[in-house]
Order: structure tokens, then C-alpha cells, then sequence
């Protein structure tokens, strides 16, 4: 179709009222067509404005707390996983290059560390220390040969709360490090530490302890006393003492690596 | 559970794009200061589109996690936040109705008893920012300038999902006529915005 034609289909295009057909071939004219695709974004913004002719209604208060409540689970910063909300639909044609980063999670992940950094920038006494902890962090979590694990919903009936919290691990076996990284997990006792253990073929192996802020949030590079060849799993069992010569058996989490 | 505390003067200064960075660092108080200027927005959308005060609830809370999920998704080059939410909105409320069987449809076969009222142009809402209730102003204004059939179908294509095929039918009017009554109309709501337009990019 040509520029003439296109226009007379544009803003049925951008009002989601062309056929399959139409469509498809509005979205390859603007691809290459500049002029058009001003006047495609002209009739989208448009479009968008016709939102507003909607009678508004004050969204009930429940639904804040159902999706703050939802947001705050959903909270494991730079691990965040893709979810499952294919249903929506942007409303862009393919031409404005993908939306997405599709499989950016390595990337995210860096961008969140960083702004970590950024935001510690004020704090010149402990700067140096937390950068450098970052840094290994970051290293071990965006190793090429970083494997991952994660709990959902970790919930510990023996401790204060209720809290369901999410953690993930993630380990590489090059850097002979973990990563933990938690939210609203379990608080613990004071004094009492979380130890997790590497599940091998033969003895768990210990891969360290990490202790959850107030907000039972955590961001902690494990570094195990030896290293482990040949990981399938991880562990963290409901004893808080940490520092035993093995666990006892009974698992808080217990999960194998994704790629198991 | 982890507090968040309610936004303040401090993020209430931010704009969508500046909110909308935020989240890549994981922030839950820019993230509900989105939806303290949008979630009345994005549900009454919703809900003008589905007819289901749970259903529209149900869909609000999905389009405002998937953000929180994945702030990539909206790329500040192409264009406005506010522009992208509610395309977002309108696209995933109208799927949601097409993929009920078409059920809501039927139920509302009679074009004359749709009900397409516009709110008054003057109405001030406490659910819309400042900037919104503006920028309704001048979309209702626009509106009610048009013919009433260009309205009827712009309005049926956009709330109601139709096709322009479907409406031809629905209306019983040939569909050229449906398609003539679609361009004039939008055509002429984009030269009533155009000079005051500030969803620009």
C-alpha cells in the first residue's frame, strides 16, 4: 500500500478497529516510512487521550493494598523474573524496535547494583567496602557459568512473622562463590544466622551464612570454607545457629539448581 | 512485611519517566506513587471497557505488576508514560473482552442502548491529577464537537473493541461509511488537540 493509503486506514489502525490485514500492513508501511509513522504517533496519542473520556471511578482501596502486597513479593531486585502477563498487549507496532529486553535479566541486575552504588555514593565510610562487596557480587551473579535457584514463598512458622519471603541463589562454580539475595524472609532470633548448604552427591557442604535486614531483605556473597565441584541443589535448613558440622535434615528450603 | 511509606513531596515532584527509572532500582515507593496518579485511571478504563467492577480490578492489578515486573517494558523513547499506560490498558481490557466468547457484546446488542455518555467537560475529579483533568478537558471538549455518529463509532471501536467491520454491522451501516465516519472523526479530534496537546514526547 502506498503513504495515500495507509493514511486512510492510520487512525482505525491506532484506534484497535482495522482488520488483521490492515494492520498488518500499517505496520509494515511505518517501518520504513517516517512521514507515516509521525502521523501513526500523532493518532496513537490521540487514542490514548480517549482513556480519559471513561466516567472516572476512584479504584477501591483494597485494590492499593492487593497490588503494593503483590508488588513487595513480587520485590527480589535485578532477579526479577520475566512473569506471565503475555496477555498484554503494547499497544506499538513492532517497527519502534522490541520493547523488551528479553532476557535481560543479567543486565537488570547490573543496573539495579548500580544504582546501589550510586545511592551510596553520600555515605563515604563504609563506600569503599560495599562497593567492593558489589563488585564480587556482581561478578558471581553475572558469571557465564552462574547457575540459579529460587525459593518462593519461604515461610518459617517457628520464627517471628508470619512472613512469606522469596530468596534466590545463585552460584558459579569459576568464581567459587554464591550470591543470596532475599526479601521478607523469616526474621531470625537475635544472634542467629541463616547457613546454607550446597546439596552435592554425597555430604551437603556449607556455603555460608547471611542474616536478613529488619525487612527481611538481603543482598550477601557466600563464600564457602572449600569449594564445591559438583553442586545439584541448595539448602537452607530451619536451624538458625549456623556454623554446624552438617545440617540436621530438616529442610526451611531445599530446591535443585533450575538447570538440574 | 516490609513498610513502604506513603509518597511524599519528595517523589510526588518526580515525573512518570523519572518514577518509571526508579523501579529499575527496585523501588516500591516510586512504584505506588505511579498508581496513586494512575490507578484510578487505569481502573476506570478498565472497567468503562469490561462492565465488571471484579474483573476490572482483577485486569488493574495485573497491568500495574507487570510494570513493577518489568519497567523495560515501557521505553521512554517512543513517547510518553502516560500515553503507553493507557494504550496498555485499553489493549488488555479489549482482549479480555474478545477472548470472553463475546459474551458482553451480545448482551449490549442494540447500539441504542448503549449508554456513551462523556463526563462534563468542567467536572473536576479528585481521581484525575491536575495535568489529567486538563488534558480531559480538552479530549471531552473534542468529543462532544464531533457528529454524533463519528462519535458513536470512534467510541464503539475504542471502549467496545469492535472492528470496523463489526460496527458496520452492529450499526447496519455499510462498512465505507463506518470507515469514512472513523478517519473524519479522529481526524478532526487531532487538529482540535494538536495545538495544546502536551502528551507530546
Amino acid at each position: 500500500m502506498d503513504c495515500q493509503e495507509i493514511r486512510e486506514i492510520l487512525d482505525a489502525y491506532a484506534l484497535g478497529a482495522a482488520d488483521a490485514r490492515e494492520a498488518k500492513a500499517v505496520e509494515r508501511h511505518v517501518a520504513d516510512c517516517v512521514r507515516c509513522w509521525d502521523e501513526l504517533t500523532k493518532a496513537q496519542r490521540t487514542a490514548a487521550l480517549l482513556a480519559l473520556t471513561a466516567p472516572m471511578q476512584e479504584a477501591p482501596a483494597s485494590l492499593e493494598t492487593r497490588i503494593m502486597s503483590a508488588a513487595r513479593g513480587a520485590a527480589r531486585a535485578g532477579f526479577s523474573p520475566a512473569g506471565s502477563f503475555g496477555g498484554v498487549r503494547i499497544g506499538w507496532p513492532a517497527t519502534a524496535g522490541s520493547v523488551g529486553l528479553v532476557g535481560a535479566a543479567a543486565l537488570v541486575f547490573a543496573v539495579f547494583l548500580q544504582a546501589q552504588v550510586n545511592d551510596l555514593e553520600g555515605d563515604r565510610d563504609t563506600l569503599e567496602d560495599r562497593v567492593v562487596a558489589l563488585g564480587s557480587i556482581t561478578r558471581v551473579a553475572t558469571a557465564p557459568d552462574v547457575r540459579t535457584i529460587s525459593f518462593e514463598e519461604v515461610t518459617d512458622t517457628t520464627t517471628t512473622g508470619p512472613f512469606s519471603g522469596d530468596a534466590d541463589y545463585r552460584w558459579s562454580r569459576d568464581e567459587g562463590k554464591g550470591v543470596i539475595f532475599c526479601d521478607s524472609m523469616p526474621l531470625l532470633p537475635e544472634g542467629e544466622v541463616y547457613e546454607a548448604w550446597y546439596v552435592t552427591l554425597s555430604e551437603p557442604v556449607p556455603a555460608g551464612t547471611f542474616t536478613p535486614d529488619d525487612a527481611g531483605g538481603c543482598l550477601h556473597l557466600m563464600e564457602p570454607e572449600w569449594q564445591v565441584a559438583a553442586a545439584t541443589g541448595v539448602g537452607i535448613p530451619h536451624e538458625k545457629a549456623g556454623g554446624a558440622r552438617r545440617p540436621t535434615g530438616d529442610w526451611l528450603v531445599l530446591a535443585q539448581f533450575e538447570d538440574e | 512485611m516490609r513498610d513502604v511509606s506513603p509518597p511524599d513531596t519528595f517523589y510526588r515532584s518526580f515525573d512518570d519517566e523519572e518514577l518509571m527509572q526508579r523501579l529499575f532500582h527496585r523501588d516500591l515507593t516510586a512504584f505506588r506513587t505511579l498508581y496513586e496518579r494512575y490507578g484510578s485511571l487505569v481502573y476506570s478504563t478498565c472497567l468503562r471497557v469490561v462492565r465488571d467492577a471484579q474483573i476490572a480490578e482483577d485486569m488493574s492489578q495485573e497491568i500495574f505488576l507487570r510494570i513493577w515486573r518489568k519497567p523495560e517494558s515501557f521505553s521512554a523513547q517512543r513517547g510518553r508514560f502516560v500515553t503507553w499506560l493507557t494504550s496498555v490498558t485499553r489493549n488488555r481490557a479489549v482482549d479480555e473482552i474478545r477472548s470472553r466468547n463475546r459474551r458482553y457484546r451480545h448482551e449490549t446488542a442494540s447500539p441504542e442502548e448503549q449508554e456513551w455518555e462523556i463526563p462534563a467537560s468542567e467536572a473536576i475529579d479528585p481521581a484525575l491529577t491536575a495535568e489529567l483533568s486538563d488534558q480531559r478537558r480538552l479530549i471531552v471538549t473534542a468529543l462532544e464537537g464531533i457528529p454524533s455518529e463519528q462519535r458513536e463509532c470512534i467510541q464503539l471501536a475504542y471502549f467496545g473493541g469492535l472492528t470496523q467491520q463489526e460496527i458496520s454491522e452492529r450499526l447496519d451501516q455499510p462498512l465505507g461509511t463506518v470507515k469514512t465516519r472513523i478517519r473524519l472523526g479522529m481526524q478532526k479530534l487531532r487538529s482540535a488537540l494538536t495545538a495544546e496537546l502536551r502528551w507530546e514526547a
